[in-house]
């Protein structure tokens, strides 16, 4: 193969220069131009799409210089845009009213508040104290849900009423148009209808089931007065059986206790003796 | 006249003989730009040989070659109304077409075959440099100088095409590190490093052929 004996070095370099040698013949490039030539016309005939007819590096030269503040501007315009569209959401503070000025707060929130006419309060004088709950939603910075929470109290049973009314969207805000905004509003708006719709479903069939499932119950009687005095002649007899009772009993302990009989002696006396029926049995 | 010098000077050049080539090839695209198609032609027979010869070696393809010369004379054909003078018109014209081969080699990552030139074994240097490789004469000697192709292009295709690329300007096509550098668009230390990993590959592959 190699020929290693020789004297004339062979390096890389040599090796490189022999592929130069590796031309095609002159019949390939009569061939060449003719496809090039043919090539060249259909590339004159098409019609070129308008963008590639258009010099992005000349369109762009002329910017190169004003590369650097026009990415600094357009950077500081997303910047502004993104903390006007998306601002931090604020902090919810919860105003706690004192017991002594639930009207008042009331009269306050009423005005802006659009109340559910779901809302049921069985005695609203019997309001004891309320509280006002506003709550700034995040990324709706023109709606705000006002809460109001009222204890309601009647004579027998305590009931917590919770009525909530949203929906204080103030129009001179700016973002009060805002799509989610308007979106939030539509949706708690209509699940307040279908909740108000449910509610009267429910409840108008369940008032005075008592009075129609359960039949009446007597009016409650005290035993005792329930008792009748006996007549006459029962009262007589009566008092005459007590009184034989009462004379018979002391006999009896005094036969005992002049025989001078034992208690267990007794006992035994009446347990072997028995008389029951027609038979007497008498124990050993 | 003065226009086209103007911008001639701005370019980078190696040598003298670069400088007025350059100066030459303005003159022919300010006629080109002026209107005058047939005079492209001219450019055409100087460098599609150049041109052809350094797709063929990054490809190690000849019908690749051919396609993708054309194409890049088409290219060059089209946007020669945009050029300026920022460069040469060589160095345009090899920054179109090496960009054109980088491209396809790319796509064609995993179909890659080879389609060989005959070596012109009458050329006096490379009949020197087979003589001394070998003294077998006849079909054995045309065997072996197969043979030895062969090796160059399979060493050449173990190099990655950026480094492949590197080696076949400077060491084949004979560009400058200047040269190259804006053709690839890099900086010439690259092109030095490039070329220096490039050559420690290809040595060890084709040890058995060297000879100290």
């Amino acid at each position: 193969m190699t020929n290693h004996d020789r004297q004339r070095p062979v390096t890389l370099e040599h090796l490189l220069q022999l592929k130069r040698a590796e031309r095609p013949s002159v019949e390939f490039w009569a061939h060449y131009e003719r496809e090039l030539r043919a090539k060249q016309l259909a590339a004159l005939v098409e019609k070129r799409p308008w963008w590639r007819t258009v010099s992005l590096a000349g369109f762009f030269g002329g910017f190169r210089r004003y590369h650097l503040p026009l990415g600094a501007a357009a950077v500081l315009a997303v910047t502004v845009l993104s903390v006007r569209d998306y601002p931090a959401p604020a902090a919810v503070s919860v105003n706690e009213t004192l017991p002594s000025q639930p009207a008042g707060i009331a009269r306050e929130v009423a005005p802006e508040l659009r109340v559910m006419p779901t809302t049921v309060t069985e005695s609203p004088r019997a309001v004891s104290s309320s509280s006002v709950a506003s709550v700034a939603l995040p990324r709706m910075p023109s709606a705000e849900v006002r809460v109001e929470t009222s204890e309601v109290v009647s004579s027998g049973s305590a009931h917590v009423q919770t009525t909530v009314a949203a929906l204080a969207p103030t129009v001179d805000e700016p973002f009060s148009t805002a799509p989610s905004a308007r979106l939030v509003v539509e949706n708690f708006g209509s699940l307040q209808g279908a909740d108000a719709v449910l509610s009267r479903h429910l409840l108008t069939p369940a008032l005075g089931f008592e009075s129609r499932a359960l039949p009446a119950k007597p009016k409650p009687v005290e035993p005792l007065s329930q008792i009748k005095i006996p007549t006459g002649s029962r009262r007589s007899n009566l008092i005459a059986s007590a009184t034989l009772a009462s004379t018979t009993t002391p006999v009896l302990a005094n036969e005992r206790s002049a025989r001078g009989l034992s208690d267990e002696r007794l006992y035994d006396t009446v347990s072997r003796v028995n008389a029951r029926g027609a038979g007497v049995l008498v124990k050993f | 006249m003065d226009a086209t010098k103007a911008i001639a000077t701005k370019t980078l050049v190696a040598s003298p003989e670069r400088q007025l080539e350059a100066d030459s090839d303005m003159e022919i695209v300010r006629r080109v730009q002026a209107g005058d198609v047939a005079a492209f032609d001219r450019l055409i027979l100087k460098y599609r040989e150049r041109l052809y010869g350094i797709i063929y070696h990054m490809t190690s393809n000849r019908e690749d070659a051919a396609d993708l010369s054309q194409e890049a004379f088409i290219k060059t054909f089209q946007s020669i109304h945009r050029f300026g003078g920022q460069c040469s018109f060589f160095t345009w014209l090899y920054r179109i077409a090496v960009n054109s081969t980088l491209s396809h080699l790319r796509k064609a990552r995993l179909r890659a075959f080879f389609s060989l030139e005959r070596i012109d074994g009458e050329e006096p240097v490379a009949k020197e440099i087979i003589d001394a490789l070998t003294d077998k004469t006849g079909a054995d000697r045309d065997t072996y100088v197969h043979e030895l192709q062969e090796k160059l292009n399979d060493a050449m295709q173990k190099l990655s095409i950026k480094h492949r690329t590197v080696v076949t300007l400077f060491e084949i096509d004979g560009l400058s590190h200047q040269e190259i550098a804006e053709v690839m668009d890099c900086s010439v230390g690259t092109v030095r490093s490039r070329l220096h990993y490039a050559k420690q590959l290809l040595q060890s592959e084709l040890q058995p052929y060297t000879r100290k």
